[in-house]
């Protein structure tokens, strides 16, 4: 609370940010820096020779400045800092008899030691840092306010500013009530209402008393030249004409004169310096170091000098604009382009090892830039059209590759469906035989990399065509066998859904081939007997080429012997080699009717997988029933859901 | 005249189409009416046989710079240099669709794939194909491998040809799925396929217009005498390719022959560079715009 009060007082005697700050951390504990107390334009001024105390000004004589002192309170001839009063006022306030004396004036006086020079009388400071509760005017002092009241010419005025002047009190609103026409709580408010002081009318104007004056009666030659009462201004008209006759036959029509530029077409305005085009568009600049080419590239490529266009084709200024860019600093500053620059030359995709520049300094971009830019023909293609041979010579032809959506618009198909990406291959030689080469081996084109990206429609980069071609035996290859889950909830329930076909095969684990391969001739089942026996010499035909994930995509008859193999190995052997292996007995190798095919017909497999399922069966029961017969206590990779052969897992 | 179609010759009505100028001229499928769009960002249908304004559409902030019309004359497409195209209902006062995705200002419009796709050529360097049967804001295709900015594209069937100023034509076959890159070095500022898909006429700013064989990119005939080296001044062939008609910096409008490459006919009356014409898709009567703003209409002689 003590704090509180503190800055509560502190806030009542209104004084500068730096009082309060010093005031606050005087008395703060904590502070550790106290805000010093001196002003800083004291500090300044003092060390331009002046003291505390004096004015800021030319030197006056100090001996009128001290008379006049003494006759008037107010030091106010002096010519201080700040604004001085108008001339009129200036008069009023000097007091009659005196001489009107500026400080620079010589007065033949006496060689008084107080006639030199001194420094003028500081200025009075008007007390506005005091908080002001009245409702006069900054500076008002009801005390001293004789001077003030002897300016109002009007009676009434002076009386009210009188009135005031006696009140002592500043408060507001004392003394308010003992208003002789107590026309209102804090009188007229006629006393505030000070108008214009105009010259010839003796009295102060007031806006809501006054009676309208003729114009004529008021002269507005007064001190404030070029005002008008607000009075008279009512009856000023401003003269009025009559809109201009329209002959009937007029069209309104605007005859822009000659000069046709205007914007037919900026860019081939801007095309009179290509250079500064290419610069512009952030294309390949073929030679890098040669500014001075610009002006002879202007100079084929335009057949016009120049002249004609003045003012819409500022090449001189552009150019200069773009002056910093060559030479050195060209070499600091890369462009905005897909396409590096290395060492001048065009840097189109990275190739490990040593870096090894074009000779010839050719652009592995698609089109170089023609001989608009160089001024010279550069490829084949552009010699031959320099001279008129077109044909097979300036003829080039490159892929593309409409999207899907462009063609259907067409009404035409789609040229390449095979081609994953869309959009242009600039760099590619179009070979209507050959398909086009896969995106990893294409190089990089070099455009102009202005456009905006279209999602999708227009990518440089291609995905990887034979990576595509790889993909589904891949992942039909990761999957594992319809038999495998026919194996597991087969048993369980008879009428097993019909399981959604894949063709895909487990890829066995090359632990796998070699017990395949050792236990194959173990597998003698009646019935697997003749398929067996059919499938053997796939058999070994498999594990040879089967190493670990097959290179070339697996047939169906592969993946069958394979799975034959496995569980042949696993019902023979106790050898838990994982449930991930358990097949069923593949033996209903079945031959399947599909070969080759990757994705045979699916309705074919199913009926297959059906009667595979039906001999499986059958298997398994033979299976049990050998195991009973030998006393196995196998363990059955077969995992699970065998009910019967479940105290045989068990025993495992 | 001695050839079977009389050459337009006769100066028809004068229409002061757009103040400060106008940018492209085209007629409409039966060649009843005709578009203009100038640099007061208006475009202004037209009656060219009694010279008759007939609509004004209003919507651009920047003037225009190229238009084109459906074939079945139900929209029409103008191209600003605000970077966007505007597709108008014929009908409308307001457009119906605005394809914004140009980084600069677009050059060049066209129609085509039945008026299912239109295509658009700018200085940013890209051309940009959209789809005009669904509401996709992006564009079917992006073209990019332009090296300067694309100021022509036409279509014909299912090859877009495009100009650029880098001095190729680039024809995009989308049937076969295979660019045609020809090598003019000469900024190109007009591609035309005839309409027997036989040849195709490139006009370069070396104020020669060629005449390229289509299949193998010969060059069949070279057209001289206009004056061409800094604006695009309009061309076009006539209705059965009998004359290769443009326009030219020197305020007149020439028409050659295009078998004989001869200069038969030199309409003036223009008085400023004349940036566009168009012939009539039937008859013998040509109209061209200039930088004086005026729309000129020119019949054959009615005798011969």
């Amino acid at each position: 609370m003590d704090e509180d009060d503190v800055s509560h007082e502190l806030s009542r005697s209104l004084g500068t940010h730096g009082q309060f700050g010093r005031e606050a951390a005087r008395s703060d504990p904590n502070a550790v820096v106290v805000p010093s107390d001196e002003y800083i334009g004291h500090r300044l001024l003092r060390k331009l020779g002046w003291r505390y105390g004096e004015g800021i000004g030319p030197k006056v004589k100090r001996s009128q400045a001290t008379a006049k002192q003494e006759a008037d309170p107010k030091p106010t001839k002096e010519r201080v800092v700040g604004c001085a009063l108008p001339a009129e006022l200036q008069k009023q306030r000097e007091q009659p008899g005196s001489a009107e004396g500026g400080p620079n004036e010589d007065s033949s006086g006496s060689d008084n030691d107080a006639d030199l020079p001194q420094a003028p009388v500081d200025v009075r400071c008007v007390d506005v840092l005091q908080l002001q509760d009245s409702t006069c005017g900054l500076g008002f002092d009801p005390l001293n306010a004789e001077a003030d009241v002897a300016l109002a010419k009007d009676a009434k005025a002076r009386m009210s500013a009188a009135r005031l002047a006696k009140n002592k009190s500043n408060r507001l609103g004392f003394g308010d009530f003992d208003q002789d026409d107590g026309s209102g709580l804090y009188g007229d408010g006629l006393e505030y209402d000070v108008g214009l002081l105009v010259r010839g009318s003796t009295d102060v104007q007031h806006h809501r008393r006054r009676k309208l004056k003729e114009p004529s009666q008021e002269q507005t030659d007064g001190s404030l030249l070029g005002y008008h009462s607000a009075n008279q201004l009512r009856q000023y008209v401003k003269p009025w004409f009559p809109p201009p006759v329209v002959p009937p036959d007029f069209i309104l029509f605007h005859n822009h004169d000659t000069d046709p530029l205007p914007a037919v077409l900026p860019s081939l305005i801007g095309f009179l310096t290509p250079k500064l085009r290419a610069l512009l568009l952030g294309g390949i600049l073929p030679h890098p170091e040669a500014p001075a080419t610009a002006s002879s590239c202007a100079a084929p490529a335009t057949e016009s000098a120049t002249a004609p266009a003045p003012a819409p084709v500022p090449e001189p200024q552009e150019f200069q604009l773009f002056g910093p860019l060559h030479g050195a600093l060209k070499k600091r500053f890369v462009t905005g382009t897909v396409q590096e620059l290395v060492h001048g030359h065009a840097f189109t995709h990275f190739k490990g090892g040593l870096y090894v520049p074009k000779a010839d300094g050719e652009f592995a971009g698609a089109t170089p830039l023609t001989s608009l830019y160089t001024g010279e023909p550069d490829t084949e293609a552009e010699k031959a059209a320099a001279e008129n041979q077109f044909g097979a010579l300036t003829r080039q032809l490159r892929f593309f590759f409409p999207e899907p959506l462009l063609c259907k618009r067409f009404g035409v198909p789609d040229p390449h469906p095979y081609e994953p990406t869309k959009g242009e291959a600039p760099d590619v030689e179009f070979n209507a035989s050959q398909p086009p080469p896969p995106a990893a081996e294409r190089p990089k084109p070099g455009g102009i990399g202005l456009t905006l990206d279209d999602s999708g429609s227009d990518s440089e980069k291609k995905g990887d065509d034979d990576a595509a071609d790889q993909d589904l035996p891949g992942l039909m290859e990761d999957r594992p066998p319809m038999d495998l889950f026919d194996a597991i909830f087969g048993e369980e329930d008879e009428a097993a859904a019909p399981e959604e076909n894949t063709q895909s095969a487990a890829q066995p684990i090359s632990a796998l081939h070699q017990m395949e391969a050792e236990q194959s001739a173990a597998l003698q089942d009646t019935e697997v007997g003749a398929t067996t026996a059919h499938a053997s010499p796939a058999a070994d035909t498999a594990p040879p080429q089967a190493e670990g994930l097959s290179s070339r995509p697996v047939t169906l008859e592969e993946k069958i012997d394979r799975l034959k193999r496995l569980l042949a190995e696993s019902s023979t052997s106790s050898e838990g080699e994982g449930g991930a292996v358990v097949v069923s007995s593949g033996s209903e190798g079945a031959p399947r009717h599909h070969k080759g095919k990757r994705q045979g017909d699916k309705k074919a497999s199913k009926k297959a997988k059906k009667k595979a399922k039906k001999k499986e069966k059958k298997e398994r029961r033979k299976r049990k029933k050998r195991r009973k017969s030998r006393g196995d206590a196998e363990g059955a990779p077969l995992v699970i859901s065998d009910s019967e052969s479940g105290s045989s897992d068990s025993s495992d | 005249m001695d050839s079977p179609a009389p050459c337009p010759s006769v100066a028809g009505p004068v229409m002061n189409a757009h103040e400060g100028g106008a940018n492209a001229v085209r007629f409409n499928t039966d060649g009843a009416y005709c578009m203009t769009g100038g640099l007061d960002k208006l475009c202004k249908l037209w009656n060219p046989h009694n010279g008759r304004l007939i609509k004004v559409y209003r919507g651009h902030s920047y003037p225009v710079s190229d238009l084109c019309i459906t074939t079945d004359n139900n929209f029409f497409a103008s191209a600003g240099l605000e970077k966007a195209i505007f597709l108008w209902d014929v009908t409308q006062d307001s457009p119906n669709r605005k394809f914004r995705g140009h980084t600069e200002q677009v050059n060049c419009v066209a129609f085509g794939a039945d008026n299912s796709i239109l295509a658009s050529g700018s200085y940013d360097g890209t051309l940009k194909l959209w789809d005009l049967k669904s509401r996709a804001v992006a564009p079917i295709m992006t073209l990019s491998s332009f090296k300067d900015s694309v100021t022509a594209v036409h279509i014909r069937g299912t090859s877009i040809a495009t100009g650029c100023v880098d001095g190729y034509v680039r024809t995009f076959d989308v049937r076969v799925g295979k660019v045609v890159m020809e090598c003019i070095t000469r900024p190109i500022i007009h591609v035309h396929i005839s309409s027997d898909h036989n040849c195709m006429m490139v006009q370069t700013l070396d104020s020669t217009i060629r005449l390229l064989d289509w299949n193998n990119g010969e060059l069949l005939n070279t057209y001289k005498g206009h004056t061409n080296d800094k604006y695009r001044v309009g061309a076009c062939f006539s209705c059965h390719d009998e004359w290769v008609i443009t326009g030219s910096e020197d305020a007149a409008i020439y028409i050659y022959d295009v078998v004989n490459a001869k200069l038969t006919a030199k309409l003036e009356g223009h008085r400023g560079c004349v940036t566009a014409v168009d012939h009539h898709p039937t008859d013998s009567a040509l109209v061209s715009v200039a930088t004086d703003g005026t729309l000129r209409i020119w019949t054959a002689r009615s005798s011969e």
